[in-house]
């Protein structure tokens, strides 16, 4: 199967400086040498405790930051070096939803601006009015209704949001989405409304996901292969199914473990 | 029709409605801005108009009781004078004829906004009468007139110097904070340079690189070059604060993902989150200029005799001993008191509503 996108060896050093000539002493690693492929169509899940370098690794995939080693293959295309300018041609092929929806949409917006955005800057001579109809149709496959588009986020809830965030990356229909832990700061019910709008507009439009998570049975409902991170690093990787049933790694282990479960016999 | 939402600024001008002080100060200068503008109309004289038999004739008394005590439209009296002991002059009514004050009287002819000829006064007395409403100053010109005339001048350098510093201060803040690095450096160091040296200082040595006898034109237009060079380091810099707090905020992130390039990033998306400190610190800094301006003036390095600006009418007031004989040239202060004063309350008003920062510091 055709790799969509592959990630070599990235590395991020976040230099730690001390003293009053700033001198660097050490570096904090945030993600060390990661290796990674994402499959046409599939979903790729990252897990890891906070502060393992999950959204670092996220970011510098898509060289929102620069990574400071390594390789990023687009479509078999290395797209490490590539200029700011050359970048653009690129960005329409891959988005990023962020974990928080209050923070990702910018407040003096509207939510037609908002959605928008993107097509105007990767299509500057489109019509008005195609710009308008994709708009439509981009909030409607997120489940809104078109009135909201001359309103500001700050009316909307945290799931209403987030959908906003999904229609804003759709809207130029790009193959592959980078999900930084899309649900994990909305209530349970509607974590499952938006994962399960993940899933059927996987099938719709082939997308190919990174989900990225550390809720670990959000990851195996939606993910068909899973990558653990711990520290920077990938220490397991493998099929869902075979990563949830025999851990190797005691990582992994202890991670599964930590999944809180309800035993109804042992109490009695 | 789709009801487009209450923006924040929408909410930002209901906020500030609320603040009494501010609608006050905000009424006030409008009056003081209108007046400038309509200064021909309001001034009864021309600011070069001089009686030098005048000089230093005191505020004329506006009377409403006439000789009979009847109660009359408002008038005045025709003024002699006389040399006392020590030669000075004393101005005496001479109550034989009334000159009662007219609406709309012909006066001096001018050029209404630079087009409309005409010689409307908004109000004024018979040819033969002298009306001082502030009294004259050493060459014999109305006080009044040229208050009005000078306001002209000090309250629109106050405008267009903060509205050129805004937006040096805005795009070099800008570029600096969200570039960073070596970029960031370079401005920065700049902006200090000009900062460290102290303001005054700046502005003679900037004053003095250019020749001095100018047309007066060319010299309000050095004030306020002068003005907005010593100003825009201050905006820059807090500028530069906000737009590395934003353009670490996940938006501009989303914006780059979606193709934004650097320049529209700095556009869409961090300038406009620095308005409202940008606003608040406009109004707050104006008074700087008109002060800045007053100082140039009143040292002769600004607008020069026979145009007038609010600081160059100060300038009569610089002895002691003006001020002891004929207290009324200091009255130009007043008018900078208020306008400084109005702007600030203003500034407090526009901060409370817009700066949603300032709040905390409030409470």
């Amino acid at each position: 199967m055709e790799k969509i996108l592959e990630v070599k060896n990235l590395k991020k050093y976040y230099p730690v400086q001390k003293g009053i000539f700033s001198k660097t002493s050490d570096s904090v690693k945030a993600v060390d040498g990661v290796s990674f492929s994402v499959q046409s169509g599939k979903t790729l899940g990252l897990v890891g405790e906070s502060g393992c370098g999950k959204s670092t690794l996220a970011r510098a995939v898509l060289r929102l930051i620069e990574p400071d080693l390594g390789f990023i293959f687009f479509k078999n295309k290395d797209i490490t070096k590539l200029s700011y300018k050359e970048m653009k041609n690129i960005r329409r092929n891959f988005q990023i939803i962020f974990q928080d929806p209050f923070g990702s949409l910018d407040p003096r917006f509207t939510v037609f601006a908002i959605i928008s955005e993107g097509l105007i800057n990767f299509s500057a001579n489109t019509k008005k009015e195609v710009i308008y109809e994709k708009t439509v149709k981009a909030v409607e496959d997120v489940g809104l209704s078109k009135d909201i588009l001359n309103r500001y986020p700050h009316e909307f809830s945290g799931g209403q949001r987030q959908r906003i965030s999904i229609a804003r990356a759709l809207v130029f229909s790009p193959k592959l989405l980078i999900l930084d832990e899309p649900v994990s700061s909305l209530d349970v019910s509607i974590q499952a409304q938006i994962i399960n709008l993940l899933i059927n507009l996987q099938k719709e439009k082939g997308l190919s996901y990174v989900f990225i998570a550390h809720d670990l049975s959000v990851v195996r409902h939606i993910c068909d292969q899973v990558c653990v991170m711990k520290s920077g690093k990938i220490v397991e990787r493998g099929e869902t199914s075979q990563i949830f049933a025999n851990p190797t790694n005691s990582y992994t282990q202890r991670l599964l473990n930590s999944i809180p479960q309800i035993n109804l016999h042992s109490t009695s | 029709m789709m009801k487009k939402s209450n923006s924040s600024f929408k909410r930002g001008i209901r906020k500030l409605k609320q603040h009494k002080l501010a609608v006050f100060s905000f009424w006030t200068l409008l009056i003081l801005y209108l007046s400038a503008l309509f200064a021909p109309i309001i001034a009864p004289y021309h600011y070069e108009t001089e009686k030098r038999a005048f000089s230093y004739a005191p505020p004329s008394k506006v009377h409403f009781i006439d000789s009979k005590g009847k109660f009359s439209r408002p008038f005045i009296y025709r003024r002699n004078y006389q040399f006392n002991e020590f030669y000075k002059k004393v101005y005496q009514e001479d109550k034989t004829k009334k000159y009662p004050i007219k609406l709309f009287v012909k006066g001096d002819s001018y050029k209404f906004l630079g087009v409309l000829k005409t010689d409307i006064h908004l109000f004024g007395v018979d040819d033969a009468a002298y009306f001082n409403l502030l009294g004259t100053d050493s060459r014999g010109r109305d006080l009044f007139s040229r208050i009005v005339y000078g306001g002209q001048v000090s309250l629109s350098i106050g405008l267009v110097g903060v509205f050129i510093a805004l937006i040096i201060g805005v795009l070099v803040g800008g570029l600096s904070g969200y570039f960073g690095g070596k970029t960031d450096t370079l401005l920065m160091r700049l902006a200090e340079i000009i900062m460290v040296i102290p303001s005054f200082y700046l502005m003679l040595s900037l004053r003095s690189v250019f020749s001095y006898s100018l047309s007066s034109l060319q010299i309000y237009f050095i004030v306020v070059f002068i003005m907005s060079f010593i100003g825009w380091p201050g905006i820059a810099r807090v500028v530069r604060g906000m737009a590395i707090s934003i353009r670490q905020r996940e938006f501009v992130l989303a914006s780059r993902a979606l193709g934004g390039s650097h320049l529209g990033i700095i556009r869409k998306h961090i300038i406009p989150h620095t308005f409202s400190y940008v606003i608040v610190a406009a109004s707050i800094s104006i008074p700087g200029y008109i002060l800045g301006e007053s100082a140039l003036s009143l040292l002769g390095l600004g607008i020069q005799d026979p145009y007038t600006s609010w600081g160059n009418l100060l300038s009569e007031a610089m002895a002691v001993s003006q001020i002891q004989l004929h207290p009324w040239v200091l009255i130009p202060g007043i008018f900078i008191f208020i306008t400084v004063m109005a702007f600030n309350l203003l500034g407090d008003g526009l901060r409370d509503a817009f700066d949603p920062h300032a709040e905390f510091i409030k409470k």
